[in-house]
């Protein structure tokens, strides 16, 4: 990328509230123009949907990530021990001790990892909450 | 969530796309990124987290920057600009009916975390605006915001 493609930046907006256009406020203020506007665009509607999956790995909910598996939630129940009902809460609930969260991710057939980032320093992968490893001397008793 | 867009937001949307601006940045790519931002937000509402949407805890409104910050898995290539943001505010009424209002949007490579003061200070204004040419909501504050 050279010097005058690096100036090329997305123009500032800068807009006072009484620099509104004549007339824009009458305008479809919806997101339907936008998102007809995307779709009728074949490069931008690639794009769109490519960041749009991007974007939905990044926020799955726990129901999400269960339907995902094409599991139940009494199947889920049934690994935790739990009614039903009691995985339905969970699936809403916004605060949960980590073991519960890793049981449930563990119940969809994952696995729970705990990233911590810095602005400034490489991703830490955080132990809390996990089992202390065993001693290798089983690996002995095995054979 | 209902979104809607400020007439000064949709206005300098439209101008990205519009064929007014320079090449060297495919315009239409920094249009779907921001409506693939704004799309999350219908269908997540205020629980859209991290890393997509960060609230800004200097503002006194709940503002909440929606960000698509590069190198991303669809442009693992990119190593500078956009690190777009897009500052949305939020609007209740009587009903308790909650609209999301898309209200500045940016590119903040150059500036930073500086970018943020003056284009959160034209958010809030922007969402007062839009709350008196809307009768009957409120901006939403922010919880812990003065």
């Amino acid at each position: 990328m050279n010097d005058s493609e690096r100036l090329e930046q997305i123009p500032v907006d800068t807009a006072d509230v009484d620099d509104v256009p004549p007339g824009a406020w009458e305008r479809d203020l919806s997101m339907g123009p936008l998102h007809e506007r995307i779709r009728s665009h074949p490069h931008a509607r690639a794009r769109y949907e490519a960041a749009r999956a991007e974007i939905e790995r990044h926020q799955a909910t726990l129901a999400q990530v269960r339907k995902a598996r094409t599991l139940t939630q009494q199947h889920i129940a049934e690994q935790l021990h739990m009614d039903q009902s009691e995985v339905s809460r969970l699936e809403h609930r916004s605060n949960m001790l980590l073991s519960t969260l890793r049981s449930f991710v563990r119940a969809t057939g994952g696995d729970l990892h705990l990233i911590a980032t810095y602005p400034d320093a490489e991703p830490v992968h955080l132990l809390v909450g996990t089992e202390p490893a065993e001693p290798t001397a089983q690996a002995s008793a095995a054979d | 969530m209902e979104v809607v867009l400020h007439p000064l937001f949709e206005t300098w949307l439209t101008s990205l796309t519009d064929g007014s601006l320079a090449g060297g940045v495919d315009w239409w790519e920094v249009a779907a990124e921001i409506a693939a931002l704004l799309g999350a937000l219908e269908r997540h509402g205020r629980s859209l987290g991290d890393p997509e949407c960060h609230e800004v805890v200097s503002a006194r409104y709940d503002i909440r920057a929606l960000r698509r910050t590069p190198p991303t898995e669809t442009t693992p290539y990119a190593v500078g600009p956009p690190v777009i943001r897009v500052l949305v505010g939020f609007a209740r009424n009587e009903k308790r009916q909650t609209i999301a209002v898309a209200l500045v949007g940016g590119d903040k490579t150059t500036l930073g975390n500086r970018w943020y003061p003056a284009n959160v200070e034209r958010a809030q204004q922007r969402l007062d605006q839009w709350c008196s040419r809307n009768l009957g909501f409120a901006p939403i504050v922010r919880r812990g915001g003065n």
